[in-house]
């Protein structure tokens, strides 16, 4: 007979427990706990993705109940109060437009371009940026002064004045007539979320 | 005699131990079996859930692509207006408190001169009346600085003077405005 099975036959009450206690140490080394690494990662996958799901449907449910009338008419009115670009011939209607209405002469107009924020970025976002204006009114008093910006910040409702110098019936004043590029990364985000209170009350703040 | 019985409980007792320790190494054996399968199983129905929400996930972005007019429009709404509010607050401010002020100039006193800059206002008042600019340099002036409305840190008296022609007083008032 052969000596190992001999010698098995003689042992095997012993043998037998030892190999199923070392087949259940190979196996929790070599199956079950890299097995248990690899589902924590699938777990945490599956729930960036359910997470990532939800997000998707919150932004779909919520694009589909809005009005498209209502939502052309904001996107105007935002656009038309915050230009995506520098607009000299909106800038010198605004201010014509303005000077009529306080009953002063527009006598000349400089314009600069420049960004008043040095750093455009401030955390990722990126800030408005300003066209410099300079103009010379004629016939323009205290009064009419206060009557031109009136009618400015309707005109141009994110203009205002940096510096004014009114006497002797001249005017002198630096303006600021804010715009601001497109933001295509913001646009493009995946993840749409409600008017926040704020923009909400910014929106009805803008008027014309 | 009684060494034969005392050798057969012991045979016993072996007996028992061995079959106990066969036993429980099965039974770990058996354990570690169940728990690795239930591992593969939970792995097969978890691979299984993430294809299900790829797909949903998918159908829902084909969704959204068949408004995505609509999506860009809102979508600017909401970065025009994350812009505006960083400065229209402010821009407001300097409408309102340029009307306000003026509003608080009483009858008998004009203002020849506006200067502005930055956070000040600075108006040149003149008055053919002393009586008048006076109430307004003494009590007027006490008014404004109180209301709170306003917001005015602090104001400033420059000059008080007598014009020639037309005959009258004068003075200038520079209001400073909080941030």
């Amino acid at each position: 007979m052969d000596p190992i099975l001999k010698f098995y036959k003689k042992h095997d009450q012993i043998l037998l427990p030892i190999l199923f206690l070392l087949g259940a140490i190979l196996i929790v080394f070599e199956v079950t706990m890299p097995s248990f690494s690899e589902l924590t990662t699938l777990r945490a996958d599956m729930q960036s993705r359910e997470q990532k799901l939800k997000t998707y449907k919150n932004s779909y449910e919520l694009l589909n109940s809005l009005n498209e009338a209502t939502l052309n008419e904001e996107v105007t009115k935002a656009r038309q109060a915050l230009p995506p670009d520098k607009d000299p011939g909106a800038i010198y209607l605004a201010i014509v437009a303005s000077a009529t209405k306080a009953q002063s002469q527009l006598k000349a107009l400089s314009l600069r371009l420049g960004d008043i924020y040095k750093k455009g970025d401030q955390g990722g976002e990126k800030l408005p940026q300003v066209v410099l204006t300079g103009i010379k009114l004629e016939g323009m008093n205290a009064q009419q002064f206060e009557v031109f910006v009136a009618s400015l910040t309707k005109e141009f409702p994110l203009s205002t004045i940096a510096s004014a110098n009114i006497n002797n019936e001249q005017g002198d004043i630096d303006l600021w007539f804010y715009y601001l590029p497109y933001n295509l990364s913001f646009i493009n985000t995946e993840n749409i979320t409600p008017l926040t209170a704020e923009e909400q009350a910014t929106l009805r703040s803008i008027q014309f | 005699m009684s060494d034969q019985i005392n050798l057969l409980k012991t045979e016993k007792t072996v007996r028992q131990k061995t079959s106990m320790f066969f036993n429980i190494c099965l039974g770990i054996l058996i354990l570690v079996i169940a728990v690795t399968a239930g591992e593969i199983f939970y792995r097969i129905y978890l691979n299984t859930r993430i294809n299900a929400v790829d797909l949903e996930q998918q159908e829902t972005s084909q969704q959204i692509k068949h408004i995505d007019a609509k999506r860009v429009k809102y979508q600017t709404l909401k970065e025009r207006l994350n812009a505006i509010q960083k400065v229209y607050p402010e821009i407001k401010k300097f409408s309102t408190r340029l009307s306000e002020l003026m509003g608080t100039i009483p009858a008998g006193i004009s203002v020849t001169n506006v200067i502005t800059e930055g956070q000040t206002i600075e108006f040149r008042l003149y008055s053919a009346n002393l009586a008048s600019l006076n109430t307004f340099l003494t009590s007027d002036l006490n008014d404004i600085s109180k209301s709170k409305g306003l917001g005015v840190s602090k104001i400033t008296i420059n000059t008080i003077g007598i014009n020639l022609n037309p005959a009258g007083y004068s003075t200038s008032v520079k209001f400073t405005f909080n941030k």
